[in-house]
């Protein structure tokens, strides 16, 4: 069978013909050649979500998300990387019940080398970073720092590294701005404090016992997730008092646990005990 | 028994609903008659029928030649128009990977040489047909499944870095025009 001259097509066809092609299949074409490395992007690359998951020392994960699809592409491994493929479900979180697909990618690199590979060749952002438990504080400086050498703001951010630095943080937090989601879920010592000038639209925080009111009455996120925080039924009453007045138009989700909350006593006017409309058994703390 | 011919649902309905024809002649002198629902999915040819001003008097006694399309693909052109003449419209995609199947109908009719495959987008391109630039493009982009860097080279003929070096150093090596 004679070959297919793809890179004689008029630009139009082969810009659809590069739109058609999975991430995978255009990581594998671009590394046929420079040349036809440099024209991947016309096959609208750029809208690709690339996420960074530092899992541990030796486990991380790269993953590229389509509209339909996300292939994950994951390390440790020399030459041959593992890639799953699952398919999103129509409310885009993964089909866990289906066995994903698994393929695989050469690569001689490392996995921070491919990121910055598949970044470069597809011309998007990195959309996510996101550190596991046992990732050192001095490396998730290292993350943040090879995210700002690229980009001065990232889509999602979620950090669970041990023994944060409150200091360091906030200076992570000043020069990279988080737009879409951040979770915090490592512990912060009680004297920190860190001022949002720009929330992002959704956070979900773990032991927050340094976001104060002020804080919580400043926030303007869509959702917002706390647990185990200090906040008390007179604080909840303020935001409430807010939200009624139509302060907080993009709130779409409240969650905030809290041991300081008095069952005995109401809030916004709600007798205890607040319980879940669809789940009575659950009581709102 | 006599057996009753089988008539194409696509002649029943043209017959039911008395459309209006056009004739195109290909570059080899091919004459085709195409129905108006089915040109109207090649922007161009739609253009030129618009801008000639042909009317269901006048449309088949003004055959429209193509200068640039032969007899070969006009023929699975005119099939694929045919095919799909009441598909709906499909909505405006961003840019962005897309990610569709190919009706098995046209896998079977797009199931050419690569070399007619070529020659069939460029015309598909001349004709400005949307629908079938994508089916076209989502068998060359077929092409790429499971395969490595070596393979897509082979298949898709793309020369190496040290390929396309010589290819440079060679075309500015050579005398230009003028020399």
């Amino acid at each position: 069978m004679t070959e297919f001259p793809l890179l004689r097509l008029p630009l139009v066809a082969l810009k659809e013909c590069l739109k058609i092609m999975n991430p995978l299949e255009l990581l594998n074409l671009s590394m046929c050649s420079t040349k036809v490395s440099k024209l991947i992007k016309l096959g609208g690359t750029s809208s690709l979500e690339v996420s960074y998951l530092f899992l541990g020392s030796d486990t991380k994960q790269i993953e590229i998300g389509t509209s339909r699809s996300i292939y994950r592409f994951e390390f440790p491994a020399s030459h041959t990387i593992p890639v799953f493929i699952s398919q999103r479900t129509a409310d885009f979180l993964v089909a866990v019940s289906q066995k994903p697909e698994k393929a695989s990618f050469s690569w001689n690199g490392s996995s921070l080398e491919l990121v910055d590979y598949i970044l470069d060749t597809f011309n998007c952002p990195i959309h996510s970073i996101s550190s596991g438990s046992i990732y050192p504080y001095s490396s998730l400086v290292e993350l943040t720092n090879w995210v700002l050498t690229r980009q001065s703001t990232i889509g999602e951010m979620s950090v669970t590294t041990r023994n944060l630095d409150g200091e360091g943080f906030k200076e992570i937090l000043d020069k990279l701005t988080v737009t879409e989601h951040l979770d915090v879920l490592s512990k912060l010592n009680p004297d920190f404090q860190y001022t949002f000038k720009k929330f992002p639209r959704s956070i979900y925080f773990d032991s927050p016992y340094w976001m104060n009111l002020e804080q919580l009455l400043a926030s303007d996120c869509k959702s917002i997730t706390l647990s185990n925080s200090f906040f008390t039924n007179s604080n909840l009453d303020a935001y409430f008092e807010k939200w009624k007045n139509g302060d907080y138009p993009n709130l779409k989700s409240l969650r905030i646990a809290s041991d300081r909350l008095d069952d005995s006593a109401g809030i916004a006017g709600v007798a205890p005990p607040v319980r879940v409309e669809n789940n009575p058994e659950m009581v709102i703390r | 028994m006599s057996v009753e011919p089988e008539v194409p649902i696509v002649q029943v309905e043209e017959v039911r609903e008395n459309p209006v024809l056009y004739k195109i002649i290909s570059s080899d002198n091919h004459v085709f008659t195409i129905s108006e629902h089915a040109v109207k999915l090649s922007k161009t040819l739609w253009d030129l029928i618009t801008n000639l001003g042909l009317t269901a008097e006048n449309a088949l006694d003004n055959p429209i030649p193509v200068e640039n399309v032969n007899g070969k693909n006009m023929e699975t052109i005119v099939q694929f128009c045919e095919r799909h003449k009441y598909d709906e419209e499909e909505p405006e995609y961003t840019n962005y990977i897309r990610e569709f199947v190919l009706p098995e109908w046209d896998r079977q009719l797009l199931s050419i040489d690569n070399e007619e495959l070529f020659q069939l987008i460029l015309a598909t391109n001349y004709l400005d047909i949307q629908k079938l630039m994508d089916y076209c493009c989502r068998v060359i982009g077929d092409m790429a499944k499971d395969k490595t860097p070596e393979e897509l080279r082979i298949i898709y003929g793309i020369p190496t870095d040290a390929e396309d070096d010589a290819l440079e150093r060679s075309a500015s090596d050579s005398p230009g025009p003028s020399g």
